[in-house]
C-alpha cells in the first residue's frame, strides 16, 4: 500500500514539476478524439470525464501517463525516462532547498497556527460552534501569508461556488414549490368546472328551471362552451408548471454536481501541487457543504486518470481516502524527515540525503520540511554538491576530477556506495590508457592510420586524460625534431657532405621513415658513403703495404665517385706526393690521348706501366690506344656491323699496310 | 846417293791452285753482293730514332723512317691476319723506354717474341704511331 502511496505521490510530484497547470481528473482521449466536456451522474457516485480537445497524432508530450518505477527509481513519460533523484531538475530543487534557511520567521509561524487552528475547527470530534463557518472566516487570514500562494482564497472561491449553487437549488426548490401550489390550485379549479358542467347537464335531462325554453337552452349552451375554454386554460397552465418542475429540478441537479465536480477537482488539484494541509482542510469543508455522503470521484476503467488514481491507490478514489492520503503523507514526511536527522547523526549522508530528498519530494511544503534547521540540512548539502559533481564529472568523462570526488565523498560520508562510479571510472581510464599505449606502439611502427584510430579511441574513452596531452606534445616535439633533421639532412644532401650524414646517419634514418623520397636519397648516399669508407681503407692498406700507385689509383677512382670528400682529398693529396712521377705521366699519356697524339700517349701508357706494372689507369689506356691502332678481333668484329654501330662505337682501325 | 831436288809446280798444283783462287773470289763475290743487298744494309742507310725526341716531340716527326733496335719485353696485341702491337724496349744511353710499335700483318712469318732482339725500320705514321716498315731480328 505504501509503494503504491510512492507511485501515485511520485507522479503527482513530477505533474506538479512538469506540468503548466494539470487539469481535474484527466481521461485519455476517445477513439474519436471527442473534443467535447461531459459530465454524467450515477447514483450515489460523480464521474467525471474530461476530454481533451482533439490532438495531432504525435502531440507535443504525448498522452502516455507517467509511470514510475519504484525498483530503478525510473520515472517514464512521453517515451522519456527520468532517475528521481539523480534528475537534474530535481537535484537543483533539492540542492536550492538544502540552502534556504528555515522558515522560523514570525510570518511562517502565525500561518503554521492558523493552517493547525483551520484543522482543529473542522475537525470532525469538534462536537458544538459552527465549524465550518469558523474554519472558512479562517481561510481569507491564511490566503494573505506568502506561503500559502493564494491557496485558501481559491478554497474559499470554491466554497462560495458551492454556497451559491445550493442557493440557487434552494430557490429552485421553493419555485418548484410554489408551482406546486398553484398545480393544486389549478387542478381544484378544473374539478370545479367539470363538476359544474355535468350538474347543468343533468338538469338540462330533466328539464329544470335552468334547461327550460330556448333560451334556456342557448343560455346554458354558452355557459358550458365557456366552462371548456375555462377548463382548458388550466390544462394548459398545468403543463406549462409540469414543465417549469422538471426543468427547476434538473438545473437544481446539474448545479449540485457541477458544484461537487469544482470542488473535487480543487482537492485533486491541492494533491497535486502537494499541498497536503489544503487537502484536509478542503476535505473536511467537502464534508461539510455535501452532506449527503457522495464522496466517490469515480473515474473511466482504463482511463489516463484511473490508472494514475484508482490503480494507484487500489480503490476508487473519494475525498475522504483523499484526506487520509494526505495524513499519511504528512506521517511519512515526518517519518523521513526523523530518519534523516538520526542519519546524519551517523555521517550516512548518502542514505540522509536520500531519505531527506524523498521527504522533500512529498511533502515540501510542509512544515516538518519547510521548518528544518539550515545547520542539518548543510551536512549532507556538502554531499548532494559532490554527488552532483559527480555525476557531472562522469557525463563529461573527467575520471581524474570523479575520483577526487568519489575519495572525498567516501571520506565523507561513510554509507556511501562508491563502487558503481568507481568501476566506471576505472573501466574507461584503463580504456583510455591502453588506447594511448597502443597507439604508441602504432607509432614506432610508423603505423599512422593506426595511431590515429587509438588515439581516438583513447580521447573519446577519457577526454581529459592527461596522457593523451604528454602524448600530443611528445609527438609535437617529436614533429619539431624531425623537420629540423630532415631540413639538416636537405641541407648536407646539398652539401654533397656525405660523411657528416654518414655520423649522422641514426637520426637521419629515423626521421626519414615518413617520405619515401628522402629514405631513398638517404638509403644510396649512405650506400655510397660506407662505400667509400671501406675504400678509403683499402687505400690506407694499401698505401701501408708500400703501394702508393695502387693506393693512389683506388683514391683518384674513389675521388671520381665522391670528389666532395675532404678526407678522400687528402688523401689523394698525400699519395698524389709520394707518386708525383707517375701521376705526371699518367697525366700526361691522357693528355696526349685526349689531343689525338695516340702513340705517344701510348707510349707514355706503358712508361707509367714500367713504373707500376699493376696499374689500371695505365692498363686501360693501352687498352684503350690499342684498340684505336689495332682492335681486338672481338671489337672489330662489332665495329664492322654497321656503319651506324661504328660511329657510335668509335674509330675505324688505322690502315698502316 | 843424293836425290835431286824437285823444280817448279806441278801442273796439278797450279790447277789446283787456280780451282781454289776462283773458289776464293766466288765466295768473296758472293759475300760481298749478299751483304750490299742484305736488310742491314738497309737499315743501315736509316738514322737511329732519338726516343728523347719522339716522346717529346714526336708530333713534328710524323712521315719520317727510323730505326730502332731493342728487345720484345712485351706484346701487346697480335691479330691472326692484321699484325701485332709490341713494346720494344730500349736503351739509350741513360733513356731506356718501351715503345710501342705497330708490326703489320707481312710480318707474319716472322717470328717475334717476348725477349727477342730486333732492329726495327718505323715510320712515324698517323697519330705518331710507329710502324714497323722492316724488321731483322738481331
Amino acid at each position: 500500500m505504501i509503494q503504491k502511496h510512492y507511485i501515485l505521490l511520485t507522479a503527482f510530484t513530477l505533474c506538479a514539476l512538469l506540468l503548466e497547470c494539470p487539469a481535474q481528473v484527466l481521461t485519455g482521449p476517445d477513439a474519436a478524439g471527442g473534443a467535447t466536456s461531459t459530465t454524467t451522474t450515477k447514483p450515489g457516485s460523480t464521474t467525471v470525464v474530461n476530454r481533451q480537445p482533439a490532438q495531432k497524432s504525435k502531440p507535443f508530450l504525448g498522452t502516455d501517463v507517467p509511470v514510475f518505477n519504484p525498483g530503478t527509481e525510473i520515472f517514464s513519460w512521453d517515451g522519456q525516462n527520468w532517475n528521481v533523484t539523480n534528475n537534474r531538475l530535481m537535484r537543483a530543487r533539492f540542492e536550492k532547498y538544502l540552502n534556504t534557511l528555515a522558515d522560523d520567521a514570525n510570518e511562517d509561524e502565525e500561518y503554521r497556527k492558523l493552517i493547525r487552528e483551520i484543522l482543529d475547527q473542522l475537525s470532525p470530534h469538534r462536537a458544538s460552534g459552527r465549524p465550518l463557518q469558523d474554519a472558512v472566516a479562517l481561510l481569507p487570514r491564511a490566503s494573505r501569508y506568502r506561503i500559502d500562494a493564494n491557496l485558501c482564497d481559491s478554497l474559499s472561491q470554491a466554497i462560495l461556488a458551492v454556497y451559491h449553487g445550493q442557493k440557487n437549488a434552494a430557490a429552485l426548490t421553493a419555485t418548484n414549490a410554489a408551482l406546486e401550489r398553484e398545480k393544486k390550485g389549478l387542478h381544484w379549479n378544473v374539478e370545479v368546472a367539470t363538476s359544474e358542467n355535468l350538474i347543468e347537464e343533468a338538469e338540462r335531462k330533466r328539464g329544470g328551471p335552468r334547461g327550460q325554453g330556448q333560451n334556456g337552452g342557448n343560455q346554458s349552451t354558452g355557459k358550458a362552451v365557456s366552462n371548456t375554454g375555462r377548463v382548458a386554460g388550466y390544462f394548459q397552465r398545468l403543463a406549462e408548471i409540469e414543465a417549469m418542475k422538471v426543468a427547476n429540478k434538473a438545473k437544481i441537479g446539474i448545479s449540485e454536481i457541477q458544484a461537487k465536480v469544482e470542488y473535487q477537482a480543487l482537492i485533486l488539484q491541492f494533491a497535486v501541487q502537494r499541498r497536503w494541509e489544503h487537502v484536509i482542510i478542503a476535505s473536511r469543508i467537502y464534508r461539510r457543504l455535501f452532506r449527503d455522503g457522495d464522496g466517490v470521484i469515480e473515474i473511466k476503467e482504463g482511463s489516463d486518470a484511473d490508472k494514475m488514481l484508482a490503480k494507484g491507490l487500489g480503490v476508487s478514489p473519494t475525498v475522504t481516502s483523499l484526506d487520509m492520503f494526505a495524513n499519511e503523507v504528512i506521517r511519512d514526511v515526518d517519518e523521513g524527515v526523523r530518519a534523516f536527522e538520526f542519519l546524519v547523526e551517523k555521517d550516512e549522508l548518502e542514505s540522509a540525503s536520500k531519505r531527506l530528498a524523498e521527504a522533500f519530494f512529498l511533502g515540501e511544503y510542509l512544515p516538518r520540511i519547510r521548518t528544518l534547521a539550515r545547520e542539518s540540512k548543510q551536512k549532507v548539502q556538502r554531499f548532494v554538491q559532490d554527488a552532483d559533481a559527480l555525476l557531472s564529472a562522469m557525463e563529461v568523462r573527467d575520471y581524474k576530477t570523479a575520483d577526487d570526488i568519489v575519495e572525498r565523498m567516501r571520506n565523507g560520508a561513510k554509507d556511501f556506495n562508491y563502487s558503481k562510479a568507481k568501476a566506471g571510472i576505472e573501466f574507461y581510464t584503463n580504456m583510455s590508457n591502453s588506447s594511448l599505449a597502443q597507439a604508441k606502439i602504432a607509432a614506432q611502427k610508423n603505423d599512422m592510420d593506426e595511431y590515429s584510430r587509438q588515439m581516438q579511441m583513447a580521447i573519446e574513452a577519457w577526454p581529459l586524460n592527461p596522457q593523451i596531452k604528454e602524448q600530443n606534445e611528445l609527438f609535437a616535439s617529436v614533429a619539431d625534431v624531425q623537420v629540423t633533421t630532415l631540413n639538416q639532412l636537405d641541407t648536407l644532401l646539398s652539401q654533397n657532405n656525405h660523411r657528416e650524414i654518414m655520423k649522422q646517419q641514426g637520426r637521419f634514418i629515423a626521421a626519414v621513415q615518413s617520405d619515401p623520397q628522402r629514405k631513398e636519397q638517404l638509403e644510396r648516399v649512405l650506400s655510397g658513403a660506407m662505400e667509400l669508407q671501406f675504400t678509403l681503407a683499402k687505400i690506407e692498406g694499401l698505401a701501408e703495404k708500400n703501394d702508393p700507385w695502387g693506393a693512389w689509383e683506388m683514391a683518384k677512382e674513389a675521388n671520381s665517385r665522391s670528389a666532395d670528400d675532404i678526407e678522400l682529398n687528402q688523401l689523394l693529396t698525400s699519395l698524389t706526393l709520394k707518386v708525383t712521377d707517375f701521376v705526371k705521366i699518367l697525366d700526361k699519356a691522357k693528355t696526349l690521348e685526349d689531343s689525338g697524339h695516340s702513340g705517344m700517349g701510348l707510349t707514355y701508357y706503358l712508361k707509367a706501366k714500367r713504373i707500376y706494372p699493376n696499374s689500371n689507369f695505365a692498363e686501360a689506356g693501352i687498352n684503350r690506344l690499342l684498340d684505336e691502332v689495332l682492335p681486338s678481333s672481338e671489337s672489330l668484329a662489332t665495329t664492322e656491323s654497321t656503319p651506324e654501330q661504328q660511329q657510335e662505337t668509335g674509330p675505324a682501325p688505322l690502315k698502316f699496310d | 846417293m843424293a836425290r835431286r831436288a824437285r823444280q817448279g809446280l806441278s801442273p796439278i798444283q797450279i790447277t789446283c791452285i787456280a780451282v781454289g783462287l776462283v773458289g776464293v773470289g766466288l765466295v768473296a763475290v758472293l759475300t760481298f753482293s749478299s751483304s750490299f743487298f742484305s736488310p742491314d744494309n738497309s737499315l743501315r742507310s736509316v738514322s737511329e730514332l732519338n726516343i728523347g725526341n719522339y716522346i717529346t716531340s714526336g708530333n713534328s716527326m710524323g712521315g719520317t723512317v727510323w730505326r730502332v733496335t731493342g728487345t720484345i719485353d712485351e706484346k701487346l696485341r697480335w691479330t691472326r691476319d692484321r699484325g701485332q702491337v709490341v713494346s720494344v724496349y730500349i736503351e739509350q744511353g741513360s733513356t731506356k723506354e718501351s715503345l710501342p710499335i705497330v708490326v703489320p700483318e707481312k710480318f707474319k712469318d716472322i717470328s717475334i717474341n717476348v725477349g727477342d732482339r730486333f732492329t726495327f725500320k718505323v715510320e712515324v705514321a698517323e697519330k705518331q704511331f710507329l710502324v714497323a716498315r722492316e724488321l731483322v731480328r738481331s
